[in-house]
Formats: C-alpha cells, sequence, structure tokens
C-alpha cells in the first residue's frame, strides 16, 4: 500500500507543485493552450523520471516527438524504456466499442504496479474524454469512474488529469465533472474544486438516484 | 450578531470558480445549465431555473421564497435565474455575490453573442473565400482550356525573342509543337520581309520601355511555307535593371481580313482606274442620297471636289434645272429609288456647276444592288453636252445657211440678168439722153442698181462663202456708206476722222463691208443706251517686226471704237476663236469671220479693251499707192468695131440687151439662145471660112451647153478668136480666172456698156 503522505511533484505547466496521484480535471476551451499545458506536463514528468502515458485522440505522437526534441529528449528512447506510452482515447478508453469503468479502473490499476516494477518512482497519466461517450455503451458510468478513480489513487496514487473540452460537453455535463474532480485546473493553476464530492459520497447518491 | 447567516467561503469560492468557468462554455444554454447546476449548493436553494427566452421578470425575491436574477447588459436581458429558495435568510448573504455573477454572466454572454456574430461574420468571409477560390480555380481551368483551344495564338518570349510558353494555336502557325518551340526564337519565323520592320518594332519598344503595344506582321510555317498575317497584342514586362524579362504577346490570325482587305483594295484601285478612264461623269451616292463617291470628270462639270462633296446630299453638288423653264429637275436618285429602275434625265437639262455655270447634260442613273439584290446607293452617268449640242446647233444653221446660200445664189444669179437687162438698157438709155434732165435721172437710176448689183454680189459671196474678189480701190466713202447704213435706225452716232490722203487698198468690197458691219453691230450691242463711234482712218508704214503678225509695209489703218461695257481681259485671247461669243444668241461666228476676211486680204485685226470704258479694233489692210481706176461712171471709151459678133445667152433680155450694145459699136451680132445653137452655127461658119470679131457666152445655162461646155469645142477648132464669157456667179473660177479655161476675158452681170467697151477695147485692141 501507499503512504499516505505523497511526495509534490511539478505539473511542468505550473509552478504549482501537487501530491503524486492528484485527480485534476482541465476543462479547457483553447486546443492550443491545453496542448501546450500537456506537452509541459509529460515532460516535467518524464524530466522526474516518471512513466508517462497520453491517452488522447488529438495528442499526437507528431506534437510529442517534436515537442521532446526541442527539449534535448528521444522519445523513441524513451519509449523504448517504455517510459512513455502515447494511445488514442477510443483506444483506451472504448476497446471493443464499450465503455467499461472496471476495466479502465483495471488499466490504471495495472500502470500503476507495473510503473513501480519497472522502477519509476511515479507515473501519471492525461486522459482525454470525449462527448462520444455519452453515445458509447457504458458511457453512461462515466461520473462513477472518474468519482471511483479518485478512491482508486488513495491506493494506487497515479497523477491524472482528465480533458474536457468545455465546447463539447455541455454545461450540466461539466458540473458533474467538476464534482468528481478533487482538483481542477483553471487558467494554468490547480486549484481545490469547490464542487468537489467526496466519492463514497457521489457514489451513494447515484446509487439512490 | 444579527440573524443573518454567515457567509460560507466553500460557496463563495463556488461562485467565483463559475465565474471563470462560465467563461469556458459555448453557448448560453451550456452556461446556465452549468451555473444552475453549480449555484445549488449556495445555502437556502432549493432548487433553480433558468429562463433563456420570453418576458423576463425584473428583478426581484418573491415572497423569500424564490429570487429572480436577470442576466443583462446594457439594459438588454439575456437571461434569468429563477432561485427557489427553502430557507431565504441563509440565502440572503449570497445576494450581492449571485448578483453580481449574474452581472458577469450578462458580459459573458454579451461577449459570445458578439463572438457568435464574428464566428458567423468570419464563417462568411470563409464561405466567401472558399467560393471564390473555387470560382478561381474554375476560372483558372477555364482559362487553361480556352489558352489551350483557343485559335489565337498566345505566347511569351525572353528578352531575346526566345519562346517561353506559346500555346497549341503554335501548331497551326508555326508547324511545330509548343513543346519543340520552347527556346527557339520568334525571329525564326518572320517572314523575310517583315523581319527588320519587326526588330526596328521591338527595338523601339524597348528603347522607350513602352509597356503595352500593338503590331502586325507576316509568319512563315515551317512546313508548309504557308504565310500567315499575325495582329499581336504585346506586354512588356521589365527586370530591376529595366531590360526585358517577358513579353507575353497574344496574337490574332488576321490573314483571311488582310487578303480580304487585299482583295478590296486591288477592287478599288481597279474601280479608280476604271473610273478615272470613264470619260463621263460618274457620281455615286447611299441610299440616302449621299455623295459616296465622284470621279475627275464629275469633279470638273459639278465644280466640286470629292473630298468637298462627300456625305452632302446629291441635289446640293448635282443642281439641275430645266433649260427652258428654269424650274429645279426632280432628283434623279429619288427617281430611281421609288422605280427601282434605270432612269435618264429629260431633254432640255441644265447642270449649274458650283461657280454658276451652266452645262447642258445627258444623264442616266440606275440603282446599285448588294447581293441579295437590295438597293444600297445609286449611280448617276452624265455628260457635258453643251459643246455637242452648240456643235450640232452650228452644223443645223450650217445646213440652213448652205440651203440658204444655194437658194440665194439662183436667186442672185437670176436677179443678175435680169439686172443686166435693166442695167444694159438703161446705160444706153443713159447715153441717148445725155445732157437732159431725163439723162440725169437715168444716171441715178444707174447709181442704185449700182448698189442693188453689190447686193447680188454680197449674196453670191455669202452663197460661196468664198475668196475675196478684190479691186483696188478707196475705203471711202463706201465704208462711210456701210457705217451709216448699219447704224440706221439706231441710237448709236459714228463720228468719222479720215485723213485727206488716205491710200487705196486691194479689198472685196462686199466682205470688207461685211467686216465693218460687223464690228458696228458689236459696238452698237456694247452701247444698248446708245453711244457714239469713233471711226478713224490713216496711212501707217510698219518697219520690219514692228507689228507681230505684219510684213513691213504700207497699211491702212482703220481704228473703230466704242463706249461699251468692255470685254474682260481673260476673254480677249478668246474672241476671234470660232464658236467662242459671250451673247446668249450668238453664234461666235461674227469675229471670225472678221479676221479670216482681213487675213486672206493680208492685213489684221487687234483688239484692245477696258472694262467700263469701251473697244477698240484696228485693221490694217495693205495699201496700194497708185491711183485705183475711174469711175464707171466717168470712164468712157470711144470703141468702134466691125465684123460678126456671136452672142449666146438664155436669158433673152440679156442677149438683146448685149445685141443693141454691140451694134451701137458697130459689130453684126448673132445672137442665139442655146449654147448648141451657138456651136452649129460657129461650126457652119467656120466651115464656110467666115471669120468672127468675137464671142460672147453665158457661163451657164439651165439643162443646156454654156460657155463652160462650148468652149472647149471652140478652141479645138479656133485657138484665136476671141471669146468672153458672162455670168451672174461673179465668184465662179472660170469668171475669176477665164483665160486658164480658154477664154479670152470674163465680165459679171449686170454689167454697164462702159464696162464691156473695156473689155473689147482691152482685147480685141490686142488682136487687132
Amino acid at each position: 500500500m501507499v503512504s499516505k503522505e505523497q511526495p509534490n511533484i511539478s505539473l511542468g505547466f505550473t509552478e504549482e507543485k501537487v501530491h503524486v496521484g492528484t485527480h485534476m480535471c482541465l476543462i479547457f476551451s483553447n486546443e492550443n493552450e491545453r496542448v501546450d499545458a500537456l506537452l509541459k506536463y509529460l515532460l516535467s514528468g518524464l524530466l522526474a523520471g516518471e512513466r508517462v502515458a497520453s491517452f488522447s485522440n488529438k495528442l499526437t505522437e507528431q506534437d510529442v516527438v517534436g515537442f521532446l526534441k526541442q527539449n534535448n529528449i528521444s522519445y523513441d528512447e524513451r519509449k523504448s524504456h517504455n517510459a512513455i506510452i502515447l494511445a488514442g482515447t477510443n483506444e483506451v478508453y472504448f476497446q471493443d466499442g464499450v465503455f467499461d469503468p472496471d476495466r479502465m479502473l483495471n488499466t490504471l490499476s495495472n500502470y500503476y504496479t507495473e510503473s513501480l516494477q519497472m522502477g519509476f518512482p511515479a507515473s501519471r497519466v492525461i486522459g482525454e474524454m470525449v462527448p462520444e461517450v455519452e453515445h458509447v455503451p457504458g458511457g453512461d458510468r462515466l461520473l462513477e469512474y472518474e468519482s471511483r478513480v479518485s478512491l482508486l489513487m488513495r491506493s494506487h496514487p497515479v497523477t491524472a488529469i482528465c480533458q474536457y473540452d468545455a465546447n463539447a460537453f455541455d454545461g450540466a455535463t461539466i458540473m458533474e465533472i467538476l464534482k468528481v474532480h478533487p482538483k481542477m485546473i483553471v487558467n494554468g493553476s490547480v486549484i481545490s474544486n469547490p464542487f468537489f464530492v467526496e466519492p463514497e459520497e457521489y457514489l451513494n447518491e447515484r446509487k439512490n438516484d | 450578531m444579527t440573524d443573518t447567516a454567515l457567509l460560507s467561503g466553500k460557496i463563495v469560492a463556488s461562485i467565483a470558480l463559475l465565474q471563470s468557468m462560465a467563461a469556458l462554455l459555448p453557448n448560453r444554454e451550456s452556461i446556465l445549465k452549468f451555473v444552475s447546476r453549480g449555484l445549488c449548493d449556495v445555502a437556502g436553494v432549493e432548487k433553480i431555473e433558468y429562463r433563456l427566452d420570453g418576458v423576463f421578470e425584473a428583478a426581484s425575491l418573491k415572497n423569500h421564497n424564490s429570487a429572480v436574477f436577470p442576466i443583462k447588459r446594457g439594459g438588454k436581458v439575456f437571461a434569468e435565474l429563477l432561485i427557489h429558495l427553502y430557507d431565504y435568510q441563509k440565502f440572503e448573504p449570497y445576494i450581492p455575490f449571485i448578483s453580481n455573477f449574474a452581472n458577469m454572466l450578462g458580459v459573458i454572454f454579451e461577449v459570445e453573442i458578439q463572438r457568435k456574430q464574428n464566428q458567423a461574420l468570419i464563417a462568411e468571409l470563409e464561405e466567401r473565400v472558399a467560393h471564390r477560390t473555387r470560382e478561381l480555380q474554375t476560372s483558372k481551368q477555364k482559362y487553361q482550356e480556352i489558352i489551350e483551344n483557343t485559335n489565337v495564338l498566345i505566347t511569351t518570349v525572353d528578352g531575346r525573342g526566345n519562346f517561353l510558353f506559346v500555346n497549341t494555336e503554335a501548331n497551326r502557325i508555326f508547324g511545330m509543337s509548343a513543346e519543340n518551340l520552347l527556346g527557339v526564337s520568334a525571329f525564326d519565323f518572320i517572314y523575310p520581309e517583315d523581319v527588320e520592320p519587326t526588330a526596328n518594332w521591338f527595338n523601339r519598344c524597348v528603347s522607350f520601355h513602352v509597356d503595352k503595344d500593338m503590331f502586325e506582321n507576316r509568319l512563315v510555317n515551317k512546313v508548309t511555307n504557308e504565310v500567315f498575317h499575325l495582329l499581336w497584342t504585346c506586354n512588356f514586362y521589365y527586370d530591376n535593371q529595366g531590360n526585358i524579362s517577358a513579353i507575353h504577346s497574344i496574337g490574332l490570325d488576321v490573314t483571311a481580313r488582310k487578303q480580304a482587305e487585299e482583295a478590296v483594295v486591288h477592287e478599288k484601285e481597279r474601280l479608280s482606274v476604271t473610273l478615272r478612264c470613264i470619260g463621263d461623269g460618274v457620281i455615286t451616292t447611299d441610299i440616302k442620297g449621299c455623295v459616296v463617291l465622284m470621279n475627275k470628270v464629275a469633279e470638273d462639270l459639278t465644280g466640286w471636289k470629292q473630298q468637298d462633296a462627300l456625305g452632302k446630299i446629291l441635289e446640293d453638288v448635282f443642281p439641275i434645272i430645266n433649260e427652258t423653264t428654269r424650274k429645279k429637275q426632280d432628283n434623279p436618285v429619288e427617281r430611281v429609288l421609288a422605280t427601282g429602275g434605270i432612269i435618264e434625265l429629260a431633254n432640255h437639262t441644265l447642270l449649274v456647276s458650283r461657280d454658276g455655270k451652266e452645262r447642258s447634260i445627258a444623264d442616266s442613273a440606275a440603282p446599285i444592288k448588294d447581293k441579295e439584290n437590295k438597293t444600297i446607293g445609286v449611280v448617276l452617268v452624265f455628260r457635258d453636252m453643251t459643246e455637242k449640242q452648240r456643235f450640232l446647233e452650228i452644223t443645223q444653221n450650217s445646213q440652213k445657211l448652205e440651203a440658204l446660200g444655194v437658194l440665194a445664189g439662183g436667186i442672185a444669179h437670176d436677179f443678175n440678168n435680169l439686172l443686166g437687162g435693166i442695167f444694159g438698157y438703161i446705160d444706153l438709155a443713159q447715153e441717148s439722153a445725155k445732157d437732159t434732165q431725163a439723162g440725169a435721172y437715168l444716171i441715178r437710176a444707174l447709181n442704185a442698181i449700182e448698189r442693188a448689183r453689190a447686193l447680188t454680189g454680197q449674196l453670191l459671196t455669202f452663197a460661196k462663202g468664198g475668196s475675196p474678189v478684190q479691186k483696188i480701190e478707196r475705203l471711202f466713202p463706201f465704208l462711210e456708206e456701210t457705217v451709216k447704213f448699219a447704224l440706221s435706225g439706231t441710237k448709236v452716232l459714228c463720228n468719222f476722222h479720215v485723213s485727206p490722203e488716205l491710200w487705196a487698198s486691194n479689198f472685196d468690197k462686199n466682205q470688207i463691208s461685211q467686216v465693218i458691219d460687223n464690228l458696228v453691230i458689236n459696238a452698237q450691242q456694247a452701247m444698248p443706251r446708245g453711244g457714239t463711234i469713233e471711226l478713224s482712218a490713216y496711212n501707217t508704214t510698219l518697219d520690219e517686226k514692228e507689228h507681230p503678225s505684219l510684213a513691213k509695209g504700207d497699211y491702212v489703218k482703220i481704228i473703230l471704237t466704242d463706249q461699251g461695257m468692255g470685254i474682260p481681259k481673260e476673254l480677249i485671247p478668246k474672241i476671234f476663236d470660232p464658236f467662242f461669243t459671250t451673247k446668249t444668241n450668238g453664234h461666235g461666228l461674227g469675229l471670225a469671220t472678221c479676221y479670216s476676211i482681213i487675213n486672206k486680204h493680208g492685213g489684221c485685226i487687234d483688239v484692245d479693251s477696258i472694262l467700263g470704258k469701251g473697244t477698240t479694233f484696228s485693221v490694217y489692210l495693205p495699201a496700194v499707192k497708185e491711183n485705183p481706176a475711174l469711175s464707171r461712171s466717168i470712164q468712157e471709151k470711144n470703141h468702134t468695131g466691125n465684123g460678126v459678133f456671136l452672142v449666146m445667152d438664155d436669158e433673152e433680155v440679156v442677149r438683146e440687151m448685149m445685141g443693141v450694145m454691140l451694134e451701137s459699136l458697130g459689130y453684126t451680132v448673132i445672137k442665139k439662145e442655146k449654147g448648141k445653137d451657138a456651136l452649129d452655127y460657129f461650126f457652119l461658119a467656120t466651115e464656110a471660112n467666115q471669120s468672127f470679131a468675137g464671142m460672147i457666152f453665158d457661163l451657164t445655162v439651165p439643162g443646156g451647153i454654156g460657155g463652160k461646155e462650148a468652149i472647149g469645142q471652140i478652141r479645138k477648132v479656133n485657138n484665136e478668136v476671141p471669146v468672153f464669157v458672162v455670168s451672174g456667179y461673179a465668184d465662179d473660177t472660170i469668171m475669176k480666172s477665164p483665160t486658164s479655161y480658154g477664154f479670152t476675158a470674163s465680165l459679171c452681170k449686170p454689167f454697164r456698156k462702159s464696162e464691156l467697151v473695156e473689155m473689147l477695147d482691152k482685147h480685141l485692141i490686142l488682136n487687132k
């Protein structure tokens, strides 16, 4: 099991530091700013020796390779050491065309365990959710999944940034998403989310609904 | 502490976060949903509704159970939040925050609206750009297709004239494909004669940095050797140093047009030459009757130059009137257009030229038709008939005069025969009644008969028009009588200034009388209101070359001056020309006849005139210094003879009169009416060895043998006997030169006894 006190790490795009295993959401409306922030997030992780993974349709391998090269880091080399994983959203979240929170949580759990086994002191992940999730079987369990991620992070502290496009999800969904992320990134800053509802409570409410 | 609840930092932070997050969301609906959910955590709030459309309520609290927060900006309400409360007191502290938040949302909404509008504008612009881009792409494609498929030659050459681009039309023009032409010099294809002009044009364009110019030259197809005429439009492009970088040219194949133009030019040239060669005037007009073309003859006859006449209506250039009525004639163009066929002008049509001169013309006009047989104009062909008309009139007059002359000659002859009898018998009577009152009267009668004889002589001269029958005589008082006779009944007087020692002259009275008549009549016509003629005559001796037309010698100079209007200087050289006249009804023969008569007399006639003052004619006649023969009336000879005289004349009165005269002189007279009878008598007498003192034969006998026929037979037998010929035809060549025909001498009828005596005395004495 992990210790209660997690070390602080740099996110790359802000001077503020967060505990390892922090579950954050990034509600974005500007694509360029988002990509810039995420690349810096991945870079800082690699520079810290962490294992990094990106599950995004929009953040391409070409973007990452070019950005890392600019910072004297060989993508191929890191990849060969399993220090970096790039995969598309659909490929990771919607395997077999289904969104399965349990499988995803298991994936995260394994990722954390593997990373430790591989000798990485910590691991971080970027998860980009797409609005198609609402139409994918199991998509209605997205908030349950996010809430359970917060629970998982207590035992398997993978620093995670969940990305949601404000232009793609409606306001009600965004507010719900806020409720399941304890931290949120607003204008490049990490702030505590006043709308966050502890997972036990949130999951209980959903169960009652 | 009041009952007012304390503010929760978390809630305030939530509201602040909502404010930050709201701006991220894409639309009002999404924001309102987000906010509605977010504000549910505010204390005292039961639930939140929002209204985006419809009539909004003013900001208010409703019985502490609910609160309405309008989302507005600048007086415009975009939406409103309706917050249902379960505990007003708990909620109350957050009202300012929510109200402020609502205001901020108003700003966000306004920005969002503006952004949407901008997005719509941008989208529209993008769509326009995209549409325009598609159009340009389509257009570019079209242009490429047009460039390649057009039958216009499109080229680009560099500064040396080498091809950088040519379209597919090059195949047809140059005989080479576009690919093979690249890098080849355009000058290689220029028609040899056009190379230098093209190079000169090119250099000129470059020298003057011409941007655009047009040029025409010929190109040769390398395969077929076919020659093409190209009309080029060239755009010149220069680099920073001012050197030619490229020339984009569009060449239009105008070969067919050129050939057509050349054909038209040839046709025009041929037409022009043809028109110039035509002796008639030619004018063509368009359908409106405006002059399109006229040849040189038309220019001369109308007085209009083609360049001045072009475009004018025909009536201005070709005004025609009726010679008799002086009324304007119908426009021939209108008549052609009305009838559609060929028309001819009526007789007696006069063309009034630009300077007012009138010419008699013959004219025809015909429609000009195009290929569709549509009338497109009218052509007039006309000729000057003035001279022909005048010649015709003169010919007609000549024929009349000739006929009249024949008649006059016959009458004169017959009249002379009659006069011969009258003259002879009165002469004989006067001789018998000498020194009596009756004798004096008979002398007067004889003088009158002298005039009558002169008149018949004039008639014969008029009839024959022959050479003068000259006699040496004094000009005065003959000229004075002639002038007075011509001026009788007019308002014109004549003053005579005659030198008392005026020489005689060898002249034909009748013809000189005709000259003086003409000059006096001209003078009289020059003074229609009357006036005075000054006539002077004096002797003059000319040295060599003193007068341009006269030889050195003695002359009688007669000067006749009138006070008329004078003759314009430019007309003076023409006044002696035959048929020249300034008179409407003149024949132009008067002064020409004067000139001819004086010239035949070996003299000369000059003219001098001052416009407005008068005209002077000077007549030179060769002078004869010897005294002329005495007048017949005073010449008396005492002739007596004997022997037989054979007299033949068909006129009894003349025959008998001659018989009386000869018998009074002592001769025995045998009188015969017919020539044959006279000859028979002559031959019989000759056989019987009878001699003749002489014979007198009438020259001609109608229907019988006259002296003309008889003399030859007489001379065959007897070459010595004196044979005289008499005739009323004084102008006959036999009468003028009787010895040439075998006669001894001639005597013109009528004659007086003294004249007969003079002749007999002269010739029979010689015979004696």
